[in-house]
């Protein structure tokens, strides 16, 4: 009798503690989001005319996933910087300091954070830093089985991308108030042809000749373990849109000829105006595919 | 020399640790609880083991890459140890480097799952690692499936406790495997099944038996910021839940079971980040006898997708299962196009009857003839969006779907027959006919405009018993399809010497590829060795790119042309 009396307690609190567990969760109602104040401020930025593009060009992103501590990247910057010198303006190198080997010691060489928010999040969804670094993507091709890229099959892969014909264009017109350190970044989407996919523009600032350690295992990119003053160059330092940009195109609605975003953006204290630039991209928010490219110094 | 790439050194280490003290608390605790039980007196432990390996070439023309370490392998083993009341066990696992298919972030090696268990009459606890599923798994499936590389086991504490017979009731709270991790979710269930005739029938006078169940899941996890339609931030849940109730009733050989699930608004990648709640329900009844069964069964699903981290959008981290309701097939070019459930949203339907022709008549012969017929049907569920949108737009409601109404787009259909029966006691021949409708960009995300394959597929496998140990199997398969890569055929011979050895040639040939430079060949060569419970299995060949299927859980196969070997052994 005593044993079922017990059945009955524990039953009965099970049922109550399920009863509470009906708490667990959080209705949300109407509306299911909250306005922020956009990154556009057009009183303070107005809107340039933008000159007419005579030669269509393909441009091609190379992101290459690296870190301070990470012995082989000096080289694998190295092949980008060769790249970039083959291809010139046809290529837009940007280096993100993202994952294990990106992490700052807390003492000595190493304590600088180059890691970004959004450089995090591209490492984490890409899944780039547990492959191991470096590594990179072109144009973010491939998603989600190829396209991780190792340093050696980034030229093949970038001919490959420059082979195609563009499907839109961008352009981008920079104006810098060095009083406020204030960024105007105006970029315009043009749509070569009707395109029915829903696209996104993400656009980040980047600094280089950023002197800083950096390990290292190749003697042809410098002194082997440590290079104490190497210049890290095409360093992502912040997203000036959201980390996933904003929607340019939407899949079911005709596109306009073009859309022209503009953004304001303060620059911290700590970049160095001069070496910084910013790049503008456009991809599919369904492939991830990037479709077109476009890299503009801040100063002019 | 070094590797050109710097990889984190995290895991192996670190598991092993953790898994150490928590080993010796579990048996510990349990020596001191399962009282007058001398713990190793009486204990036994059991265990398995397989590696697969393959040398990869590469080769252009199919597709295969190349492959930088030349050689990948996935490996595992589990040790299990019983005594009386009393389990422990765990699984080492090592992917040096996980082979073409498999998920890129198993790199590495370690112990990703252990636990201990006691019980008694009432009581059924893990602590640990462990898989669980209430009901038919639409509100919460934890489980492994290791040829998709799938593993999303919990990870902290299971309580089963049967107050009286009849009532199971559990509870459980864990996060769940993310490879060498644990994801950032929190998944807390409780489910309950009462056996109605254990309970008020105890003397089992009834005829028909009820079985009645409900679960509640909920999951936790950490608020974050997440901006839409550029301007707009989501205001989030922390906590989701999701609730179903089932029962299962059978008299005689007829049975009715279904389940209903329900999920509060939980935006995610998965669903685009929209509010809706979400739905299925799953309908099946059976009747058998003697020689003849049927089945019919209905599901509807809508945005049911439930996972323990929102940003997830591939096969990870789910913490509910949908059943699939087609028929899982084994043969090669039956499988070339399996059907992968559609979380966001589908209605199914799927009937099958099995026929055994009585034995001694004309059509059944001296042992019978079986046939099974099998019919799914799956397409879109009705989907209405807000005036003035043309797509869903994330943070609001999404759709309205009415319930009952099928939508217009077919995601897949499949007629198949198949019929078996054996000439004498030498020779078995089994011929299958498949009639598929497969929508290749809904299931494989093909581009939006891609023509959905209907393809014609014809089987026949015959084996041959020349005496106790000898026998030769043929299989001749045909594909026939105008669409994808057309038309193709299958052979395969296979010669059985039991209980030890087998050999195996066989060749799938893309004939009818509308472009004719790539009619290729895919043939393979293999023998296996059986030594008691071990087996070793060696192959050499080529392997079309396609995607595996099980239970409606889909990964992609990419092609690969090379020298494979497979070792299972178990004690």
């Amino acid at each position: 009798m005593k044993g079922r009396k017990l059945n009955y307690l524990a039953v009965l609190i099970l049922v109550v503690s399920a009863i509470g567990w009906l708490g667990s969760c959080d209705k949300i109602e109407q509306p299911y989001t909250e306005k922020i104040e956009g990154p556009v401020d057009t009183a303070t930025c107005p809107v340039p005319d933008f000159p007419t593009v005579t030669v269509l060009k393909k441009r091609v992103l190379l992101e290459d996933y690296t870190g301070h501590k990470c012995v082989n990247c000096p080289a694998a910057a190295l092949t980008a910087h060769n790249l970039k010198e083959i291809h010139g303006d046809q290529l837009v190198v940007l280096a993100v300091h993202a994952g294990f080997f990106a992490k700052p010691s807390t003492s000595g060489s190493y304590i600088n954070d180059y890691r970004t928010e959004a450089g995090t999040a591209w490492d984490d969804f890409f899944g780039i830093g547990l492959v191991g670094n470096p590594n990179g993507m072109v144009n973010r091709t491939g998603y989600s089985l190829n396209h991780i890229i190792p340093p050696a099959s980034w030229g093949a892969k970038i001919n490959d991308a420059l082979a195609t014909d563009p499907l839109v264009d961008l352009q981008m017109i920079n104006e810098y108030d060095a009083a406020e350190r204030k960024l105007c970044t105006h970029i315009k989407t043009r749509f070569i042809s009707s395109i029915d996919r829903n696209l996104k523009l993400i656009v980040v600032l980047t600094e280089s000749g950023i002197i800083s350690a950096q390990k290292n295992n190749d003697a042809e990119a410098g002194i082997v373990p440590e290079i104490l003053d190497y210049e890290h160059n095409h360093m992502l330092r912040a997203a000036i849109t959201s980390t996933w940009g904003n929607q340019v195109a939407v899949k079911g609605v005709v596109n306009p000829e073009s859309v022209v975003k503009s953004y304001k953006y303060i620059l911290p204290a700590s970049f160095n105006a001069d070496n910084c630039t910013a790049i503008a991209f456009v991809y599919d928010d369904d492939t991830e595919e990037v479709l077109q490219a476009v890299e503009v110094p801040v100063v002019e | 020399m070094q590797s050109k790439e710097c990889k984190p050194k995290k895991i192996t280490a670190l598991n092993l640790k953790s898994f150490i003290p928590v080993l010796v608390l579990v048996i510990s605790f349990t020596s001191l609880s399962v009282r007058a039980q001398d713990f190793l007196a009486g204990g036994k432990v059991t265990g398995n083991f397989q590696l697969d390996a393959q040398v990869y070439k590469a080769d252009s023309a199919i597709g295969a890459e190349e492959v930088e370490e030349k050689m990948l392998m996935n490996a595992f083993a589990n040790l299990l140890y019983s005594n009386g009341n009393f389990n422990a066990g765990l699984r080492f696992e090592t992917y040096l480097n996980p082979m073409l298919g498999f998920d890129p972030r198993y790199e590495g090696s370690g112990v990703p799952y252990w636990f201990g268990s006691w019980k008694n009459d009432q009581f059924d606890i893990t602590v640990g690692n462990f898989y669980e599923q209430f009901g038919s798994g639409m509100v919460l499936r934890s489980y492994e499936e290791r040829n998709l590389g799938y593993d999303n086991a919990l990870k902290g504490a299971r309580i089963k406790f049967s107050p009286t017979a009849g009532v199971t009731l559990k509870g459980l709270i864990g996060t769940q495997r993310f490879f060498w991790d644990q994801g950032p979710g929190i998944v807390r269930g409780l489910d309950g099944e009462i056996a109605l005739n254990d309970l008020l029938d105890k003397a089992g006078k009834c005829k028909t038996r009820v079985t009645v169940g409900g679960s509640f899941v909920s999951k936790y996890q950490a608020l974050e910021e997440i901006i839409v339609n550029d301007t707009s931030l989501l205001k989030l849940p922390a906590n989701v839940a999701a609730w179903s109730a089932r029962f299962n009733l059978s008299r005689g050989g007829f049975t009715l079971d279904g389940e209903f699930a329900s999920k509060m608004n939980d935006p995610s990648n998965m669903n685009k980040f929209i509010y809706k709640n979400g739905h299925s329900l799953l309908l099946q009844a059976s009747y058998s006898q003697k020689g003849f069964g049927v089945i019919a069964s209905a599901k509807r699903t809508d945005n049911m997708s439930f996972k323990s981290n929102r940003n997830e959008r591939g096969s990870v981290l789910d913490i509910n299962y949908l059943p699939a309701l087609t028929r899982q097939h084994t043969y090669s070019l039956a499988a070339m196009y399996p059907y992968a459930t559609q979380a966001n949203g589908e209605m199914a339907l799927q009937g099958q009857v099995n026929y055994k022709i009585k034995k001694g008549s004309l059509l059944g012969g001296k042992y019978g003839t079986d046939i099974a017929l099998n019919y799914a049907r799956i397409t879109s569920i009705e989907n209405e969006l807000p005036e003035g949108t043309e797509t869903i737009v994330s943070g609001t409601e999404g759709y309205e779907s009415s319930f009952l109404t099928f939508g217009d787009e077919l995601y897949f259909q499949d007629f198949n027959i198949e019929i078996q029966h054996k000439f004498g006691s030498k020779f078995k021949l089994l011929v299958s006919y498949l009639n598929l409708n497969y929508n290749i960009a809904v299931i494989e995300g093909h581009p939006e405009d891609s023509i959905p394959v209907k393809a014609s597929i014809f089987i026949a496998d015959m084996t041959y018993k020349f005496d106790q140990k000898n026998a030769l199997k043929v299989e001749l398969q045909h594909l026939g399809t105008k669409q994808d890569e057309g038309d193709w055929l299958h052979f395969l011979a296979e010669y059985t010497i039991a209980p030890k050895w087998f050999f195996t040639v066989s060749d799938q040939y893309n004939y009818g590829n509308p472009d004719k430079d790539r009619r290729y060949h895919y043939p393979t060569v293999a023998a296996g060795y059986t030594a008691g419970s071990s087996r070793i299995s060696l192959s050499y060949g080529k392997q079309r790119e396609g995607i595996l299927c099980v239970g409606g859980v889909c990964r992609p196969v990419p092609a690969s042309n090379g020298f494979a070997v497979t070792i299972t052994s178990s004690f």
